[in-house]
């Protein structure tokens, strides 16, 4: 980068920070001054009324006098953005430098800037799929959306998603527990951080060598109308956008539909009719050019990301396949095991199909949930870790349905 | 002329003696009652004038004032009007007394003996100051007779009592004769259960365990919690069945034995509320309503009488909709849950009432009641559970050993029932653990086992004892969760028939201790 691009890329970013300025205003701006560093140079004019009278006379109508002042202490103090990102340890890139992720341009606008905590390279990364849904899911789709994490960590494939609960929070928790790549995609600044229950997750996607990312200045707060902007990023940093469980009025459909305008592949988990949790998906495939995800390995293949996958029986290293979790177990918890393998479970449909005394099963439970490979959500216990391999299919049937 | 006559009063759950001076000396004709009378004692002169005159005696137009000794001490209620009426008999000389008598009761206008509250206490205190003739209500003559060596007489009108007071041979100044024909009819049993105080609340009605489908994991908890005397929390959609298992409860309790059968009688008597079952065997069963308030949980009241925490000792408090009951209320449990009494202290003066109660609670995980519900998604806003779950506070939950998670029922179970077990049957497996307990414990149910007789009762194995230590240490138990986990392993070693405490008991115990309401949402 020469010394003008980065002088000019250092004051886009103080241009872009200051609260209340928008892409329409920076065109502005440069439409009048030329660049955004002959803005800033007329920002940090001596005289501080005619810098803002200047400022507000470029964009007549959309700027307040509050914001022009903000416009001028921004240009006096260049460089601020930069070092308030690097005391959060995060990164910051402009569509000016080489490693802004080239996907992100495909938007139009494309976001002025970007900033992340965590691995710089996982939002460039082209293997990346999202995985969203809603925030309610039931304990099958949770269980479901982990599943398809831990597929696509097989695939070595990268999981994004948004940080929300609910079935964001499954795919993120699968993906690094199969000690795979994640990346979350946030709607507010990364001093403003999701959920208050995903703390603890937050922290594991960045010790996990994952990422949290987000177009906005890391002290922007989340608000109402950000999320579903934020969707379009989680969708055009993919090249394939999966839907778990969505109800009619769902986030996630944004994204889906995002999607689909960006060009990029979209598989949706289909649902009975009538399921609350399923009315999004079933619009999405009736309405939509939107294909089905009929089975894990199915949209592998559909992703095309099958000629790649990480050579080891059944997840990342260092990560037990089923086969090996299960020989770790007694009996009585290895009954256990592998009822809840195929799919949640309440205590009493485990003692009804192990034939085991609810004391057992309460003890094998716990053993499970101790070793993170089963979770309670209310009544339901969920596969977790080895269990939520795909479930082996049925040998298929010989003879041909004439 | 005088009369001294003794009678009682009580005091929370202690009776105190009184002794009723009576003198009726020449002046105009007026009652005073003197000694710190309350409303209702001071209505006693109006009573007591009915009565006498109904009764067929003569109101006497003197001077009479009432003493009532210890005169520093505050009197309350009505148990006085029968010894200053036979008071002012004998001091105006309608009869003579011959035997000294200790005389308790309410009278009505007509002249009818009523019952009052407290009668064992206040008979229990008249025996041991010597008292050992003692007339009574006819009604309370059932609950008084658990005290021994008394001559106990229950009498119906206030003609009975003065006959008694007079011997065979004293003169009544004819008041049979006079006696109205009302009297009478008013006196027999049907006309009068009216005035009998509601003995006992509504109360859910009795289900047996055959009855409950499926729910095989909230079956054992019930049965863990009954067997070890563990506070118990159901928790499940509306229809899971929680009220249903709890109503059994009454049907899975052990009798009391003879000591307890006289704390309960005592607590009983005090409510007014009369003998518990045809025995008094009957173990406490309360399951108060959540509009429930504070006064008639804790207890208090002009009285200061005893609560449903103490009217539920020794016995099980049920609490449906856990959440909906108000704070204070919830809040207040919080004493007698930990130290087993419950001491209410007002201007009025200050009473402990006893009140070591097993707690069994049924909530809905949230507002709608579907959170965590495998197919119908929860309908409440974003964080709106947690806050629901908030309205129980942490320290209550804490006090609750066992937290448990019930499903919907599946329909399949409902139409297709297997058979289960009835409460005969798991009656027969609770007593057993019960007694064992009781025996090793030195009379204490294993909820109760203190910290250091913990370690020896539960005899744990050396895998028992490493898991626990593991778990404590990933988990961050406080001592008080890990002595939680080791009552509860105890008991479910116990109905497993094993001397020692194993991994596999610590495992179902700790299955047993999720914190229910506010359970991390992993993800």
């Amino acid at each position: 980068m020469t010394r003008d691009l980065a002088a000019e890329r250092d004051a886009w970013l103080t241009l872009v920070c200051v609260d209340g300025v928008a892409e329409g205003i920076l065109g502005r701006f440069v439409r009048r001054f030329g660049s955004a560093s002959e803005t800033l140079a007329v920002a940090a004019d001596r005289d501080a009324d005619r810098a803002r009278r200047r400022l507000m006379g470029a964009a007549p109508g959309y700027l307040t006098l509050v914001t022009a002042g903000r416009i001028r202490a921004a240009a006096l103090d260049p460089g601020a953005v930069e070092r308030r990102v690097k005391a959060d340890g995060g990164w910051v890139v402009t569509p000016l430098d080489a490693d802004y992720p080239d996907r992100l341009r495909h938007l139009d606008p494309p976001p002025v800037a970007f900033f992340g905590l965590g691995r710089r390279d996982l939002a460039s990364e082209l293997r990346s799929v999202a995985v969203v849904g809603t925030r309610h899911p039931t304990p099958s789709g949770r269980t479901l959306a982990g599943r398809i994490a831990r597929r696509l960590v097989d695939a070595d494939a990268v999981v994004v998603s948004g940080l929300a609960v609910g079935v964001d929070g499954a795919a993120h928790a699968a993906t690094i527990e199969a000690r795979g790549r994640t990346l979350a995609v946030i709607g507010g600044g990364f001093e403003h951080p999701g959920p208050r229950a995903h703390d603890r997750l937050r922290g594991a996607i960045l010790e996990g060598g994952g990422s949290v990312v987000s177009e906005h200045a890391p002290h922007v707060r989340p608000t109402r109308g950000t999320f579903p902007r934020r969707n379009r990023i989680i969708s055009v940093l993919t090249l394939a956008t999966i839907v778990v469980e969505a109800p009619a009025r769902s986030g996630a459909l944004i994204t889906a539909r995002h999607a689909l305008e960006q060009g990029r592949r979209l598989l949706v988990v289909p649902g009975r009719p009538g399921e609350v949790a399923a009315a999004g998906c079933l619009a999405l495939l009736r309405e939509t050019p939107a294909r089905p995800l009929v089975g894990l390995d199915e949209m592998v293949v559909d992703l095309g990301l099958d000629h790649r996958s990480l050579v080891r029986a059944g997840g990342a290293a260092g990560t037990l396949d089923l086969d090996g979790a299960l020989a770790l177990l007694g009996p009585v918890e290895r009954a256990v095991a592998r009822v809840l393998h195929r799919g949640p479970a309440t205590a009493d449909a485990l003692i009804a199909a192990t034939d085991l005394t609810a004391s057992i099963v309460a003890g094998a439970l716990t053993l499970l949930q101790l070793r993170g490979w089963s979770q309670p959500l209310g009544a339901m216990h969920l596969p977790a870790g080895p269990l939520l391999a795909a479930p082996r299919r049925a040998p298929p049937r010989s003879g041909v349905v004439r | 002329m005088l009369a001294t006559l003794v009678t009682a009063v009580i005091s929370g759950l202690r009776g105190e003696l009184v002794h009723v001076e009576v003198d009726v000396a020449p002046g105009l004709p007026v009652c005073h009652i003197v000694g710190l009378p309350d409303t209702a004692l001071s209505e006693a002169r109006e009573r007591v004038r009915g009565a006498l005159r109904n009764a067929g005696f003569v109101y006497p137009l003197s001077r009479i004032t009432v003493n009532l000794a210890p005169a520093d001490r505050r009197k309350r209620g009505a148990a006085y009007d029968l010894a200053i009426a036979v008071g002012i008999l004998v001091a105006s000389g309608q009869i003579q007394a011959r035997g000294s008598w200790a005389l308790l009761g309410e009278l009505s206008l007509a002249g009818t003996v009523l019952p009052v509250p407290g009668v064992l206490p206040m008979v229990a205190t008249l025996a041991r100051a010597g008292h050992r003739r003692i007339a009574l209500p006819a009604w309370d003559l059932a609950e008084a007779s658990m005290v021994d060596g008394v001559e106990l007489v229950g009498v119906e009108g206030l003609d009975d009592a003065a006959r008694l007071v007079a011997g065979p041979r004293g003169r009544t100044a004819g008041a049979a004769v006079r006696r109205p024909p009302l009297v009478v009819s008013s006196r027999s049993g049907a006309a009068v259960a009216a005035v009998r105080p509601e003995a006992e609340p509504a109360s859910l009605p009795p289900a047996d365990l055959a009855e409950v489908r499926g729910q095989a994991h909230a079956r054992w908890a019930l049965e863990v919690a009954l067997a070890g005397g563990h506070n118990l929390l159901l928790c499940g959609p509306p229809g899971a069945g929680k009220t249903l298992l709890a109503r059994c409860v009454p049907g899975l309790l052990t009798p009391l034995d003879d000591e307890e059968a006289q704390e309960v009688a005592v607590i009983r008597s005090v409510a007014g509320l009369g003998t518990a079952g045809a025995d008094g065997r009957q173990r406490p069963w309360r399951a108060p309503h959540h509009t429930t308030s504070y006064a008639a949980m804790v207890g208090g009241g002009p009285s200061l009488g005893p609560g449903l925490v103490s009217l539920a000792h020794l016995g099980v408090l049920f609490l449906d909709e856990l959440a909906e009951f108000s704070r204070d209320v919830l809040d207040a449990l919080r004493q007698p849950l930990e130290d087993g009494t419950v001491e209410i202290v007002r201007a009025s003066g200050s009473v402990r009432y006893p009140a070591r109660l097993q707690l069994i609670a049924a909530t809905n995980p949230c507002r709608c009641g579907w959170h965590g519900d495998a197919d119908r998604p929860c309908t409440c806003p974003t964080g709106e559970p947690e806050r629901y779950a908030r309205r129980v506070s942490g320290p209550l939950l804490d006090r609750i050993d066992l937290q448990v998670r019930m499903p919907r029922i599946d329909p399949m179970e409902l139409l297709a029932p297997r058979p289960s077990e009835a409460s005969d049957v798991v009656r027969v497996r609770i007593a057993a653990v019960r007694a064992l307990a009781w025996a090793r414990n030195g009379a204490l149910p294993n909820a109760r086992l203190p910290g250091p007789a913990l370690l020896d009762a539960c005899a744990l194995t050396a895998a028992a004892a490493i898991r626990l230590r593991d778990v404590a240490q990933s988990e961050g138990l406080s001592a008080r969760s890990l002595h939680r986990v080791l009552r509860v392993a105890r008991t479910i070693a116990d109905l497993r028939g094993c001397a020692h405490v194993d991994d596999e008991d610590i495992r179902a115990a700790l299955a047993l201790r999720d914190d229910v309401l506010v359970r991390r949402l992993a993800s």
